[in-house]
């Protein structure tokens, strides 16, 4: 116990050492941090704004109502605003909308389904591409059922990284690497810890402080590691095999575990089970990278960018753009007991969160977070909304959900790139042609399957209303008068050699191959 | 005027240029100049499942890993390869023929990602493919194409032709091939996602242009956002390259029927004219793919299967440069012939050769080569390189100086690591 205490601290001097640099080279804010987390949302705009004023810039406006339904719907549930909903939540006049509409998303599954996505993309090889489906589905799985009960994170982290034979969906974390220590450790450091320390494996990290020993000796709790040779119906098991040790490259020398940046061994481990040896200091609350790395990924999440960007350079804080509020945010989680859908829900509500992307002037820097910058769609919310609110055929029908499945998964081989924020724009001409000619684009503006042209011929609809309808469908807002024009004149102009029907998947096409439309404002 | 395409025909080689009608030459020439603007290009011949270097390029007659296949000699004195590539046989003078090959990767997988990026497999930093680096390093604005094209790849390793850290947007297009080849039909080739539903002259295609034009114009004047104008841009290029001829590329029908069968039928064949229809219009950068998925994995009945491989790369790869050179192109765009890895020097019980890594061989032809030599040298049992060693990274380094893109260019990693093309060394003997 006293060894923990004596590692706490040297773990926290160290951190708080960091800090303090970073706050002495910021020394703009001189606030009254709300240390008993009463009001953290206000506290957040608080840090936010103050720094604003220091660099002398202003707080854009509030987005609009359209605006933030669709956003809020993209980051929370993954997916774009379904036609009423947009209706209805722009139509709504009670006071706290915004905040309930934010609450009924965290509650509901596709906040779980939307998080197991991003998970899984995470967790697995940026090259992972050829993975049996039902395989990823045991993985997607698993993490949906634990963003549904909402596990803290420190819970959820410590049983993703200790599971063994019998959860095939973990495991994957560890078999598509090979069980490879090398491989897992540094996976491992980038998600959870928020340190790219794979640069240390063949040299000394040349901005900071790691070591090849550090990355060797970290790399050491998975030495273990080991996949039976195994039968067809036994995929994905790891099995932990004590006394296989990792030795350091080109030597004999058995690299011993040492917990990140800490001198002193590990407490031993009962069963000399390495991994759950890790998961203890790992996951816990001693550990100041775990909680600030979860944080910097959430704002990552919402903001599309990190307050440490990449949000792999946690140890770099002293160049977060706001190290205050990242400390701030970070002691929040672990007073929160590492509550995410608390953390999501706190965020959400801040103006900073709720400004518009709209400006025709003066735009300050997206680290400024005077204004929300546009974040490009992940391939799935790009799909998903496109099958929600424009194809639309229903998955009752199995052959028919298993042919969505697998025209999800070709788009999203397609669009990747693991590299990419969601500031950038990374596909090229390639990518562009398959939007405009690819099968989806062809579902989705075609008559027989396009489930929104069915819609838009029901007989109460006028001609203006049908157009309002593809476009809520499409970018989830109002046409304006204009667009309404342009648009019944297209639908007017005999010269144009289509049926109507034809003439509604063209405007489904404009609309979907719009910068709009692959963005969340 | 007319000529007869049949008489030129036969009279293909290098020595044939000078037979040209002056109107054919002129014809030849404007193609030339456009391709002269856009610099310089590369063709990979990728011989997936990895080709017996003990039966094409680097044999040991008379031995006891000969096997039965014979030598010819070619049209440079002493260079002697398989009689099975005739064709090739003649214009020994455009080929350096490299038999120092060596690496220890023995797995396709990992043999073709090695042999496709010339780096480490698997390591920490995405490679990029060699022809996604180059086709981003060929400066290539006024071409209305794709930067690489990529005709029927190996599906068993799609990291071999991943842009990886430069970004999709270097991925390359792909070309597939329609039905199994067949000996009576032209291969089919197909390039995903370039027929647009609506013909692009049409008034509706024009009106629904001008639509989007429009609501693009009015979100990018509220949302003047870096992602956002890269979406614009990359669909703009996009459209510009749909609404152009350059397209006409990949019709082969364009061609006469003579010329598509000195290519060969099938899908190689095919794949090389279309490489050189590309190469017209200023295509920095094509792949062309034998051996439908592994068909070089000669591990049973390897000496009948490499004749048939043969007389397709022989036909294939001869009229490409043969062509290229008539139009002047040849001097401008290097050839790379590779694959994952040789051919183990023992043969098999079932007459097969299986993966052999240690040292097999690879062709580099054309612009920037010095060709008409063979560099490096095996052991008499094919067991080793004994001289004029090169890894994977030297080729790829190598290739790069002969294309004229410096091999130490470096791309960014998404962290801001600079990452060189090649950290290999360029074997000078080899450029020129």
């Amino acid at each position: 116990m006293a060894n923990r205490i004596v590692l706490w601290l040297a773990f926290a001097t160290q951190f708080i050492a960091i800090d303090a640099t970073a706050a002495d080279r910021a020394n703009k804010v001189a606030a009254n941090p709300d240390r008993s987390f009463h009001n953290p949302t206000g506290q957040i705009d608080l840090w936010i704004n103050q720094r604003l004023a220091a660099d002398g810039e202003t707080a854009g406006e509030q987005s609009s109502d359209a605006e933030f339904c669709r956003r809020v719907w993209l980051d929370l549930a993954g997916v774009a605003p379904p036609i009423w909903e947009v209706r209805e939540f722009i139509s709504d006049k009670e006071p706290g909308k915004r905040s309930r509409l934010i609450e009924r998303l965290l509650e509901s599954p596709r906040f779980a389904s939307h998080m197991a996505t991003r998970y899984s993309l995470a967790l697995l090889p940026q090259d992972a591409g050829l993975l049996a489906s039902n395989d990823l589905e045991s993985l997607t799985t698993w993490l949906r059922e634990a963003f549904r009960e909402n596990k803290p994170y420190d819970h959820f982290v410590g049983a993703f990284l200790t599971a063994s034979g019998d959860e095939p969906g973990p495991t994957m974390f560890y078999t598509t690497r090979d069980a490879d220590p090398v491989k897992v450790a540094s996976a491992t450091s980038r998600l959870f810890l928020g340190i790219g320390i794979d640069c240390a494996q063949c040299h000394d990290h040349p901005f900071s402080k790691w070591t090849q020993d550090d990355f060797w000796t970290f790399a050491a709790f998975f030495s273990q590691l080991e996949i039976p040779e195994q039968g067809m119906q036994q995929r994905n098991v790891v099995r932990d095999r004590v006394g296989k040790e990792l030795t350091f490259p080109e030597s004999d020398r058995i690299a011993e575990p040492r917990y990140l940046g800490v001198e002193q061994p590990p407490e031993p481990d009962p069963t000399d089970f390495r991994r759950r040896q890790l998961t203890i200091w790992l996951a816990s609350r001693s550990n100041p990278y775990f909680a600030t790395a979860a944080v910097n990924r959430v704002w990552a999440h919402l903001f599309g960018r990190g307050l440490v960007n990449p949000v792999d350079e946690i140890d770099s804080i002293d160049y977060a753009t706001h190290p205050e509020l990242l400390r701030y945010l970070s002691d929040y989680f672990i007073s929160i007991r590492f509550d995410l859908k608390q953390l999501y829900r706190t965020i959400a509500k801040t103006d900073a969160y709720q400004r518009t992307s709209r400006s025709t002037t003066h735009r300050p820097a997206a680290e400024s977070y005077a204004m929300m910058h546009t974040k490009t769609l992940s391939p799935e919310q790009y799909y998903d909304s496109l099958q929600q609110n424009v194809i639309r055929s229903g998955t009752s029908d199995i052959a028919q959900g298993s042919q969505t499945i697998f025209m999800r998964q070709q788009f999203a081989q397609r669009m990747r790139d693991s590299g990419a924020t969601p500031l950038e724009y990374s596909h090229g001409v390639v990518q562009a042609l398959g939007m405009m000619n690819g099968p989806e684009m062809m579902s989705a503006t075609a008559e027989q399957s396009s489930g929104l042209i069915a819609g838009v011929n029901a007989p109460f609809y006028d001609d203006t209303q049908r157009v309002e309808v593809i476009y809520l469908a499409c970018v989830s807002r109002y046409p304006n008068d204009d667009e309404v024009k342009r648009c019944l004149a297209y639908l007017g102009d005999e010269a144009i050699e289509a049926t109507r029907d034809e003439k509604f998947g063209d405007l489904i096409w404009v609309l979907a191959n719009t910068a709009e439309c692959f963005v969340c404002p | 005027m007319t000529f007869s395409r049949r008489s030129l025909l036969t009279r293909i080689g290098p020595a044939s240029a000078f037979g040209m009608s002056m109107m054919r030459h002129q014809l030849l020439c404007q193609a030339a100049e456009a391709a002269t603007q856009a610099g310089r290009h590369c063709i990979v011949l990728w011989m997936a499942g990895g080709p017996s270097q003990l039966d094409t390029f680097d044999m040991k007659p008379q031995t006891s890993v000969g096997g039965p296949l014979k030598e010819t000699q070619t049209s440079v004195p002493g260079i002697r390869f398989s009689e099975h590539l005739p064709k090739l046989a003649q214009q020994a003078e455009r080929l350096a023929i490299l038999r120092g090959l060596t690496t220890k990767e023995g797995d396709h997988t990992r043999g073709a990602i090695l042999m496709h990026t010339g780096n480490k497999v698997d390591g920490p930093v995405r490679y990029p493919a060699i022809g996604c680096a180059l086709s981003k390093a060929i400066p290539h604005s006024d071409c209305p194409l794709p930067g690489y094209i990529s005709v029927a790849p190996a599906p068993i390793a799609p990291a071999a032709y991943s842009p990886g850290l430069l970004g999709p947007k270097f991925a390359p297009t792909h070309v597939r091939s329609g039905a199994r080849d067949d000996a009576d039909e032209f291969a089919s080739l197909k390039v995903d996602y370039l027929t647009p539903q609506v013909p692009v002259r049409s008034r509706r295609y024009q009106q629904r242009q001008a639509l989007w034009d429009l609501a693009q114009q009015d979100f990018l004047s509220e949302r003047n956002l870096p992602n956002v104008v890269a979406q614009d841009t990359m669909y703009r290029s996009a459209l510009t390259m749909l609404e152009s001829d350059g397209k006409n590329a990949f019709n082969l029908a364009e061609e006469t029927d003579q010329v598509r069968e000195a290519y060969g039928k099938g899908t190689f064949g095919q794949g090389c004219l279309m490489a050189r229809r590309l190469i017209e219009r200023g295509v920095p950068m094509v792949e062309v793919a034998l051996g439908d998925g592994l068909g070089w994995d000669t591990h049973a009945d390897n000496f009948e299967q490499v004749k048939s491989l043969s007389q397709q790369l022989d036909n294939g790869w001869a009229t490409l440069m043969n062509e290229l050179a008539e139009r002047g192109l040849l001097e401008r765009t290097t050839i790379l012939w590779a694959g994952e890895f040789g051919r183990t020097p023992t043969i098999n019980q079932n007459s097969g050769r299986d993966h052999f890594p240690q040292a097999f061989t690879c062709v580099l032809a054309g612009g920037g080569v010095k060709g008409g030599q063979v560099y490096g040298e095996t052991a008499k049992d094919g067991s080793e390189v004994v001289d004029g060693r090169m890894e994977a990274g030297d080729l790829m380094a190598t290739l790069c100086r002969a294309v004229n893109v410096d091999p130490q260019l470096e791309n960014m990693t998404s962290d801001g690591r600079p990452i060189k093309i090649s950290e290999g060394k360029v074997i000078k003997d080899v450029v020129v």
